[in-house]
């Protein structure tokens, strides 16, 4: 479903990743760990298609397309989703205009009549009850005055509305408390299926209690330098990162 | 360089020649000073300090003929929210059309005359009023109106009575000349109205010159509510002054969506303790477009509050202005005087000149003020992108939202409605 081969990307000229390499395949759950600043969310932010970033190599193929040629919009039509780390408030934007317009684009591009108010409304009350959001969240601005918990329900939610192919979540766990965790671990998990494939970024073990993961990478100094299955999460949750940053500095 | 005037000049004798009867009335000692004063003033130059940023001078540079409103055209007026049920009152070229006016309220019609009614009757009470608050001898477009303004509106609500449904003024105009039109409008003590203001062109290249005073009583409420929208190329020149007695409330929402050239000025005096006013204002420029707010709230009295809300959006080549003063007098203890005003440059080429002006004289006051410009949030446009939605209906959205905040302001559902379903056009959006 989607490859990535040595990708390169760089910032104001400063190297990012460099020739990274990774590969998901439809029905997986991939954790992307690693140290602050070895380059996961800029991962998450290229595939999703932020144009600040420069790819200076490599290409990303999604479903046998080349993602890089797309705009962030086209990609999403495609089923590529990316959950915020900083979910981004939209003064005056109400999450139900905004929460049809992403439904009704996406609706169009795939050659699809806009949503019925009817059906929308149910499938959303049914998604809000997933998450366990207010119902009331619906009739405010997007994201705006949102606890740091309702935000991430809030992308878990969007996830489960627009039902991505390659949902990539980064950092959805950081400043969630343990009951919010499970919530939006439970949600993730009641969207899995043999289809969709989750690229889970995060520091800690602890998410990956809740979202099981088939493989784990550790992403240091842009490359991706240690892949194994869940137990290299353990591991690393025991010895931290030092003994990585050795092995590949040695 | 001073414009020649002379047109002007001939235009004012040959009306004051067809004038007969109302030689004898109170009007006439009043229109010869104006027009004395214009005179001297002229059109403003950039030189002005007042008048800066915006090219008035552009506009004039072949003095617009004066619209002669003795002729009563036969034309098909476009409707203006024909849905809404209200006392609809239509001058056009500046003068009273009883046939294309209606009143609904019972009684409305006793507290609605004329302006020109009025003079022809050296009714005494309209001269109490009028010309007090415009400063003919500073405000050049004001000394213009009183000159030449022949008719007008002249709403005068007398204590505790609020017409049950919004007053409309729609001023039409005709063709590609200036016309002078005026309101005088006092709301009597406990009485509150709405009154929703909207120019129709029928013609690109128009002029209209608006000189309104608003009288508020003891405890008098007013919405008011002006439509500037009209998506041709014309030059609108608005001054509103306002007086508020004790305990009156003033709420405003100027809405200024057409081309070329808008000059709104709105001055607030506080004139008794306890008075509130709320001055809101949305503008949209798009090709080169000017639109200029000039906002005055002078503090008089004590424990009075003022806010102030403008929002603009700039795109292509147009520019904005916005010059809100705040004058706190000595006597103003206790005042609270708000002010803001938020921009989005939706072009590189679009401009906009802020600048907030406050004048404290008293110790006890809470004041403040704040201006932004700035692009749309691209952080916020990628976090859209990425659920689908396209960067043009991104921004499109976006840019709704932030107008949207002021359409919210407007006292009337309907109004809004209207308002709302011009920017979804503007920003090609469907909700």
């Amino acid at each position: 479903m989607l490859e990535i081969k040595n990708l390169s990307v760089s910032i104001d000229g400063h190297s990012i990743l460099d020739n990274l390499n990774l590969s998901v395949k439809p029905g997986e759950v991939h954790a992307i760990m690693g140290p602050n600043g070895s380059g996961k969310s800029t991962l998450a932010s290229v595939i999703a298609g932020r144009d600040e970033y420069d790819v200076n190599g490599g290409k990303i193929e999604y479903q046998g397309e080349d993602l890089l040629d797309l705009d962030p919009h086209e990609r999403a039509h495609k089923g590529v989703f990316l959950a915020f780390q900083y979910p981004v408030e939209i003064p005056g934007v109400s999450m139900t205009n905004f929460m049809k317009a992403a439904i009704n684009e996406k609706r169009k591009a795939l050659g699809q009549d806009p949503v019925v108010a009817k059906d929308f409304l149910k499938m959303i009350k049914e998604k809000m009850a997933l998450v366990k959001m207010d119902p009331k969240l619906m009739s405010r601005s997007l994201n705006e005055g949102f606890s740091g918990g309702e935000k991430k329900r809030n992308e878990i939610l969007q996830m489960a509305m627009l039902e991505p192919k390659l949902a990539i979540m980064d950092e959805t766990d950081s400043g969630l408390d343990i009951d919010a965790l499970r919530i939006v671990a439970n949600g993730v998990n009641s969207l899995r299926t043999s289809e969709n494939a989750f690229v889970v970024i995060t520091h800690y073990q602890r998410l990956l209690d809740y979202i099981v993961p088939d493989y784990v990478h550790i992403l240091y100094n842009g490359q991706i330098v240690k892949s194994g299955d869940k137990s290299l999460a353990l591991e690393l949750d025991d010895k931290g990162y030092e003994w990585v940053k050795e092995e590949v500095n040695a | 360089m001073t414009k020649d005037l002379t047109p002007y000049i001939t235009a004012f004798d040959l009306m004051e020649q067809n004038m007969n009867g109302l030689k004898n009335s109170s009007i006439y000692p009043l229109r010869l000073k104006a027009m004395a004063e214009f005179e001297k003033l002229g059109i403003p130059s950039n030189r002005h300090e007042e008048w800066k940023y915006i090219k008035v001078s552009r506009f004039f540079k072949e003095l617009p003929a004066i619209a002669n409103p003795t002729i009563e055209p036969s034309i098909d007026l476009p409707e203006f929210l024909p849905s809404l049920k209200a006392n609809r009152i239509v001058c056009i070229d500046g003068v009273y059309s009883e046939k294309n006016s209606s009143f609904i309220d019972e009684g409305f019609n006793s507290y609605f005359r004329s302006l020109q009614h009025a003079y022809n009757a050296n009714d005494p009470i309209v001269f109490n009023y009028l010309n007090k608050l415009l400063k003919i001898e500073e405000q050049h477009f004001a000394a213009l109106n009183m000159a030449f303004a022949q008719d007008g509106v002249f709403i005068h609500l007398p204590d505790n009575f609020s017409p049950d449904f919004p007053i409309i003024i729609v001023n039409v105009v005709t063709g590609k000349h200036l016309v002078n039109s005026r309101n005088l409008v006092v709301i009597g003590e406990s009485s509150s109205a709405q009154i929703i203001e909207k120019v129709i062109s029928m013609e690109d290249s128009a002029y209209h010159n608006a000189a309104t005073e608003i009288y508020l009583q003891e405890n008098a409420k007013l919405h008011h509510t002006v439509i500037q929208d009209e998506r041709k190329d014309l030059c609108l020149i608005n001054n509103t002054e306002v007086l508020q007695k004790r305990d009156s409330q003033y709420n405003a929402v100027t809405v200024s969506l057409n081309g070329s050239l808008i000059r709104n000025n709105l001055h607030v005096r506080y004139d008794g303790e306890n008075c509130d006013c709320h001055l809101n204002g949305l503008y949209f420029g798009r090709s080169s477009d000017l639109i200029d707010n000039h906002i005055l709230v002078d503090h008089r009295k004590p424990n009075c509050t003022s806010n102030q809300l403008y929002k603009g959006l700039l795109d292509d080549k147009s520019e904005g202005v916005f010059n809100g003063k705040i004058f706190v007098r000595e006597d103003a203890q206790k005042t609270n005087a708000f002010q803001s005003n938020q921009n989005i440059l939706l072009s590189d080429n679009a401009g906009i000149n802020t600048k907030p002006q406050l004048e404290i004289f008293a110790d006890d006051v809470k004041c403040s003020h704040g201006a932004t410009s700035g692009q749309l949030n691209d952080e916020a446009l990628f976090y859209l992108q990425t659920r689908g939605i396209s960067k043009e209906r991104a921004k499109a959205l976006v840019s709704y939202a932030f107008a949207n905040e002021i359409v919210e302001k407007i006292e009337n559902e309907s109004v809004q409605n209207y308002v709302r379903e011009i920017l979804l056009d503007l920003f090609e959006l469907t909700l």
